[in-house]
C-alpha cells in the first residue's frame, strides 16, 4: 500500500466513522479499552495499533462491497 | 443416563467482559434447563487454577471461554492466562470449544485441533462489538450489542439443541447476516453502516476448526 493510498484510506475511514452515532462505543482489541467515535477517529489520525486495525476492518468491508450482489439477493429474498 | 457437561469462564472486570458475562447468562440458564451439568467459573473463579482443575476433574464435553484473547492465549479474570499455546492447550483435548475472544483461532485453535480438540469455534481476528454507551450498566438492555452477542450466543444455543458444530457455526453466521440485512433495510442506514462493517467483520472471521460433524 503506497503512503498516499494509505492516507486517502485513512481520510475515508475518518469520514465513515464521523457518521456514527455519538452514543455508541466500540470494544476492539484485547486491552479492555472501549472507544467512542471521537476516540476512534483520534486513533486513526495518530496511526496507533487500534487505528491501523480500524483501517484494516474498513478496507475489508469496502473490498467486500464487490460481493454485495450476493447480499442484494439476500436482502431481496428477505423482503 | 449420561449427563452432558459445560464449563464456562466469564470474567468480569472491564466493559467488554461485563457484556460477555451478562450475555452468557442466557445459555447458562438454557443449559441448566436441559439438564446439562454447568461449571460456571465467573469473576474471581475465572482463573487458571480453577479452570485447569475442573477441566481435569470433570472433563466437560463443551468448553466456553469468554474474555480477552490473543493468537496464542486465552485470558480470565484480570487478564490471567488460562490457556497458552505450547503450555497447556492439551487441557482442551477431546472437547468442543467455543472461544468468544479475540484472535485465538488463528494459532491456538489450530494447535488445539492438531492436539486432539474435537472442534474449536472462535475468531481468527479481533472480536469487535458496538454497544450503546447509555446501557453500560445494563448490558442485557443493549439492542446494539445484541446484534453482535446474539449471533455468537447462537453457537451455544444450537449445540445445546443437538446441532452439529458446523451447523451451529452456520446458524450463527446466518443470524449475523440477518442482522446486517435488517440494518441495511432500516431507515437510519447512514448511522448503521459502521455497525454493518463490524458485524460483517465478526461474521467473516468466525471460524469452525476441526470436526464440523461433532455434537455434544
Amino acid at each position: 500500500m503506497t503512503k498516499s493510498f494509505y492516507e486517502d484510506t485513512k481520510q475515508l475511514v475518518i469520514e465513515r466513522l464521523s457518521v456514527m452515532s455519538s452514543n455508541k462505543g466500540i470494544s476492539i482489541g484485547n486491552s479492555g479499552n472501549t472507544y467512542t467515535k471521537d476516540q476512534l477517529i483520534d486513533e486513526v489520525e495518530k496511526g496507533s495499533v487500534i487505528g491501523h486495525k480500524i483501517v484494516q476492518v474498513e478496507l475489508e468491508f469496502l473490498q467486500s462491497l464487490k460481493d454485495f450482489k450476493n447480499y442484494d439477493l439476500q436482502i431481496a429474498t428477505h423482503n | 443416563m449420561i449427563y452432558k457437561s459445560l464449563l464456562i469462564t466469564r470474567p468480569f472486570y472491564d466493559n467488554p467482559t461485563s457484556y460477555l458475562y451478562h450475555w452468557s447468562e442466557a445459555f447458562v440458564d438454557a443449559a441448566r434447563k436441559k439438564g446439562v451439568k454447568v461449571i460456571d467459573l465467573k469473576s474471581d473463579k475465572a482463573i487458571a487454577s480453577e479452570v485447569e482443575g475442573r477441566l481435569k476433574k470433570i472433563n466437560p464435553d463443551l468448553v466456553v471461554i469468554n474474555g480477552h484473547g490473543s493468537q496464542r492465549e486465552l485470558y480470565g479474570q484480570n487478564d490471567q492466562v488460562l490457556i497458552s499455546l505450547g503450555k497447556n492447550e492439551k487441557l482442551l483435548t477431546s472437547k468442543i470449544v467455543f472461544a468468544r475472544s479475540c484472535s485465538s483461532a488463528k494459532l491456538l485453535g489450530k494447535k488445539c485441533v492438531k492436539n486432539g480438540t474435537i472442534c474449536y469455534i472462535g475468531y481468527d481476528e479481533d472480536f469487535i462489538f458496538v454497544f450503546d454507551i447509555n446501557c453500560i450498566n445494563n448490558p442485557l438492555k443493549d439492542k446494539t450489542a445484541k446484534l453482535f452477542l446474539g449471533p455468537s450466543n447462537q453457537i451455544i444455543h444450537s449445540l445445546l439443541k443437538g446441532n452439529l458444530t458446523g451447523q451451529a457455526n452456520e446458524k450463527s453466521k446466518k443470524m449475523f447476516m440477518k442482522n446486517i440485512i435488517h440494518l441495511l433495510n432500516s431507515q437510519t442506514t447512514k448511522n448503521n453502516t459502521e455497525i454493518v462493517t463490524y458485524l460483517l467483520w465478526d461474521m467473516n472471521h468466525q471460524v469452525c476448526l476441526g470436526d464440523k460433524n461433532a455434537k455434544i
